[in-house]
Parts: C-alpha cells; sequence; structure tokens
C-alpha cells in the first residue's frame, strides 16, 4: 500500500482547491490531522515544494495532511464577500477541519504554515478548540518595529555586501521600511472615521461591511500580543512548534519580544527550532530538511497524547 | 476550475480544468509551466493565462510534471523525457476534456521547450505558443546557478566554505541526469505543426532577445512583447511576487483565438 493523494474542491460554493495526502495505511491510528496554510501569495505547494514535502513525510508517520488555497490565493476562487482577509482565512481552515472530521472521522488537528500561514493558523487556533498544536514557521505577526528592523541589520552594517544591496534598492530593509510606512498611514486614514463617523460611513457600517466606533463609545482595549496569543493557547494545553530562520526579522523579533512571553513553558508544549544559513522561505535544501526535521519530530511526538 | 488526478495510477499527475464559458469552443489549450523556482513565480500569470483562455470559450487544463508541484515524485526523480511524456499524457487528456483533437499548447520558459518537443515528435496541427523558451540549456544553467549563488549569498547568507549540496538551484534540486538532460538542450521549432508558432519574446530569457535570427521559418511569428520576467521576479522575501503581464497574456490569447477560429 501506498499513501494517496486525493485532489478536491471544497468550502463555501466550492470555490477552494486542496489535496489531502492519506496515509497507506487510510486515517485514523488516533493522530491528529494536519492542515497547511498558504504562505503568503505562494500556492499550496508552498515555498519550494516544502508543502508538498512535509505532506507525504508526515503521511508516512501516519497522519492524514491536506495543503489548500485560501480565497484569492493559487487556484481557489476570489470571494465576493467583504470580509476581511483575516476573517475568511480562519473560516475556510475551519472549512477544512469540518471537511476532514467530515470524510476522515478527525476530531484533533494540527495547522501549520510559513509567515502569513503561521499567523493566520495562530488566528484559527484561538477560534477552534480542535486545533491541538501550531506549527508555525517565520510567524511575522507582531511586524517589527523600524528599531527592531535596523538592530536585526546591526551586524550587516559592516559588510560591503550589504551597503551594496542597500544603495541598490534590493535590501530586505526598504521593503520592511515601506511595510512600516504603509501601515502608519492606512492607520492615518483611519482615524477620523473612528472620531467623527461620516454618514456614508455610518451607512456602510450598519450594513454590515464596515464597523465604525461611535464617538461615545469606549476606546478598543489594546488587541493582545501574538506571544500572549500563543501563551494562552498553550496554557489551554494546545503545543506550538516554532520554527525561524536565523538572522532574520521573524527571529529577531521572537528574540527580543516573542521569547519573554513564552518564557517557563515546558518541552510539551513549546519547541523553538532556530535554522542557520537560511532567507525567510527556507530555500537552501539543508535548510528545509532541518524544517522537515523539526515539524516531523514535534508531529510525531504529540501522537501519542 | 476543476482539481484532478489523471496518468498511471502509480505516478498520477496533477492537473488543474478551466472550463470554458460563454460559446463552447470545442477545444482545448494545454499550459506547460516552467520548473522550480520559476513556476512558483509564474504561477499565478499561468493561472490568469487559463482564466483568459477559459473566457474565450477553450477547455484549459494546466498540469504538474512528475515530480513536480502537486504532481507524484520526489525532486529526485525529475527527467526531461518523463516531462515529454507528461505533456504527451496532458494533451491527451486535454482531447477527452474537449472532445476532439484540437489541442493547442502553450509552455513558458522550460515548457515551452518541453511543448516543442512534444509537437515534433507528435505531429500535432497546434497551434503551439513558446513564451520565452529556453533555448539552450547550458545558458539556462549557468544563468539559474549565478541567480542560485547570489541567492545563497545575499539571502541565506550561507558562509563560504559551508557544505552545501551542489545539485540544488533555489530551492530545487537538479540531479545529475536531469542536468545532463537540460544541458543538451537546443530548441528547435517543430516543422508539423501546421496551424502555426508563436514565440513570444519579452526578452528577459538568457541569451536576450528570442527573434526571428533564431526562428526564421515561415510559419513561425516571432513577436516582440515588452514585459517582465515572470519567472524571475522576487520581492526581496520569496513570497509575495506575482506578477501578470496583461500585454504578454493578452497577445497570446488573442493569436491561440485566432488561430483556432
Amino acid at each position: 500500500m501506498r499513501m494517496t493523494e486525493t485532489a478536491l474542491l471544497f468550502g463555501a460554493g466550492k470555490g477552494l482547491v486542496g489535496v489531502i495526502t492519506d496515509p497507506a495505511a487510510g486515517p485514523g491510528g488516533g493522530r491528529p490531522a494536519v492542515v497547511l496554510l498558504n504562505a503568503g501569495l505562494l500556492h499550496r505547494v508552498g515555498p519550494n515544494r516544502l508543502y508538498v514535502k512535509l505532506a507525504r513525510r508526515l503521511a508516512a508517520s501516519g497522519f492524514v495532511v491536506m495543503r489548500f488555497d485560501l480565497s484569492g490565493i493559487g487556484d481557489s476562487r476570489a470571494a465576493v464577500d467583504r470580509t476581511s482577509f483575516e476573517e475568511r482565512a480562519v473560516a475556510e481552515t475551519r472549512a477544512a477541519l469540518d471537511l476532514l472530521a467530515a470524510t476522515r472521522g478527525a476530531d484533533r488537528f494540527l495547522v501549520g504554515g510559513l509567515c502569513s500561514g503561521a499567523d493566520n493558523a495562530l488566528r484559527a487556533a484561538l477560534e477552534d478548540a480542535r486545533i491541538a498544536g501550531l506549527a508555525l514557521l517565520e510567524p511575522v505577526s507582531g511586524a517589527p518595529s523600524a528599531g527592531q528592523m535596523l538592530g536585526s541589520y546591526r551586524d550587516r552594517l559592516l559588510r560591503p555586501s550589504s551597503w551594496l544591496r542597500l544603495l541598490s534598492g534590493r535590501s530586505e530593509l526598504w521593503s520592511g521600511l515601506a511595510h512600516l510606512l504603509k501601515a502608519r498611514l492606512s492607520r492615518r486614514r483611519r482615524r477620523p472615521e473612528r472620531m467623527a463617523p461620516s454618514p456614508s460611513v455610518a451607512g456602510v457600517a450598519a450594513s454590515g461591511a464596515l464597523v465604525a466606533a461611535s464617538p461615545e463609545s469606549p476606546p478598543d482595549p489594546p488587541p493582545e500580543s501574538p506571544g500572549r496569543q500563543m501563551r494562552r493557547f498553550a496554557e489551554g494545553g494546545g503545543s506550538l512548534c516554532l520554527v525561524y530562520s536565523a538572522d532574520n526579522p521573524a527571529h529577531y523579533h521572537y528574540a527580543k519580544v516573542l521569547g519573554r512571553d513564552l518564557r517557563g513553558l515546558t518541552e510539551d508544549r513549546l519547541r523553538v527550532t532556530v535554522v542557520p544559513e537560511s532567507d525567510h522561505v527556507f530555500t537552501p535544501l539543508e535548510a528545509q530538511a532541518r524544517v522537515l526535521d523539526a515539524v516531523c519530530a514535534w508531529a510525531n511526538s504529540l501522537q501519542n497524547e | 476550475v476543476r482539481p484532478f488526478f489523471f496518468g498511471e495510477s502509480k505516478d498520477p499527475l496533477f492537473g488543474l480544468h478551466h472550463p470554458p464559458r460563454g460559446p463552447v469552443r470545442g477545444q482545448a489549450v494545454v499550459v506547460c509551466p516552467p520548473f522550480g523556482q520559476e513556476y512558483m513565480r509564474a504561477h499565478r500569470a499561468l493561472v490568469q493565462l487559463a482564466e483568459r483562455l477559459a473566457a474565450l470559450g477553450f477547455d484549459v487544463l494546466r498540469f504538474d510534471y512528475f515530480g513536480c508541484g502537486d504532481s507524484a515524485g520526489g525532486e529526485e526523480e525529475g527527467r526531461l523525457d518523463r516531462w515529454i511524456h507528461d505533456t504527451e499524457a496532458a494533451m491527451e487528456e486535454a482531447e477527452g476534456l474537449c472532445g476532439s483533437r484540437r489541442v493547442a499548447v502553450v509552455g513558458l520558459r522550460l515548457g515551452g521547450t518541453l511543448a516543442a518537443k512534444v509537437f515534433g515528435g507528435r505531429g500535432a496541427p497546434g497551434p503551439l505558443v513558446l513564451w520565452d523558451p529556453v533555448r539552450d540549456g547550458r545558458l539556462y544553467l549557468d544563468s539559474l546557478r549565478v541567480e542560485h549563488d547570489v541567492w545563497m549569498r545575499e539571502r541565506a547568507r550561507v558562509r563560504e566554505g559551508s557544505s552545501h549540496d551542489p545539485a540544488q538551484r533555489l530551492g530545487f534540486r537538479i540531479p545529475e541526469a536531469l542536468r545532463m538532460q537540460i544541458e543538451s538542450v537546443e530548441l528547435r521549432l517543430p516543422p508539423t505543426a501546421a496551424r502555426g508558432v508563436l514565440v513570444v519574446s519579452t526578452g528577459n530569457g538568457e541569451g536576450g532577445e528570442t527573434g526571428e535570427e533564431t526562428f526564421g521559418e515561415p510559419g513561425v511569428d516571432v513577436v516582440r512583447v515588452p514585459g517582465p520576467p515572470v519567472w524571475r521576479r522576487d520581492d526581496g522575501d520569496g513570497m509575495n511576487a506575482s506578477l501578470v503581464p496583461p500585454e504578454s497574456l493578452d497577445r497570446i490569447t488573442s493569436w491561440v483565438a485566432a488561430r483556432c477560429a
């Protein structure tokens, strides 16, 4: 018997494209099912086909694994409603869990992804108690501030090649700063609406498409940081597998911020792997091997719980 | 779209059928993707290409070669002869989808080179579109190596002297047997494509412009379409580069539609 892969459509309007990898012995064996979420705009095979390799390796250990495209990414149809990307990502992830529950009898899940895939996995876990573990590769939520970005570049300031990249506009620093600027500008654009909603904004709010607070409502409570969210997940019985590319902004964020929130968690709740000599999407094959080893070892350690 | 697996049951290939919208032509287009990182980067452009062709009434089949994308097979198993066989299998599958033998093929980069090979061997009537095809295997491998070396040094910050698999190129492995096959690639246009060949050149392929000097044969339309190299662009983190070049897509879809009229 070999493992088998099935391609399918699911979700509202059957607009989402997914592939399920079933182990040779079929589903079951008490193992949780695994769901992998898009990394940025890359389609479901994952950066450098990492998700396909991961799915097949986990299936060889008896896990059912599903990779799929969120709406508007890869081969899935774009959504027509006006819900936010984050809300939709959670809803569509839960649709994948429902599908595996209905067709494979799964009742416990591990959800993973790289970059935005990691962020979406965390969001889903906070809303769906069936998610028992999170494999977060290069999670970027709580994007580093300009100071942190600069700090992560400290080591590189002395290298001529870094300066060449900076001056030629090829440095990631520029895209990082552009991202920060965009976030700052969009916050500024939103602010007047919050302070004094115009009739038109209020009208949109009434239709549920855009929520604008009235002048009398109390200020929003500060959002819970990703580190605290992860801690809450782990203290509620979940297990975290964090994988970072050394010297990249996400790892810097972990070292300076996230790690403090997660301090004291035991190994069955938190495993952290830092992969040297790698980029954000683990392009070197040696880095890919480290990621696969880390996630598979973690998943296998959970199956007997 | 409808995703499915086809081909031999022990080594299934992944396919995606974009059914025709609007008036059904009863003709199909097979899209042959590039290899490796070039495929990752060009994926969105190929989705858009397929959608536009489907909107013109074609059944469109996109697929992954063995050892690539969602298809069966690991990174050690990729071979050009196998991928030529896969392309033929995809064309047969497309014949089944549209109910006729009228199958056009659009291939990007190495996909174009493979498609030309299939047409040469099969005597398919076409039409055939080669979008910045790989013309010279050695040049292609050289330019991949240069891009890979820069990425490893600048992005992955791999230190000199680190032990790294020398067969890797931008996240994908090119095993020795495949490398030797690619090295001997020299693009030849099939003389049998009765319904014509379109070569789309954005001028971004290795070796520069794909021009009339290469493809002076009658029946071959060479168009220069200034446009971005959809297979090469990256945004710094390798994830959110999704160029969709409307000009290249328009030229391809309108030419295919005219040739299939």
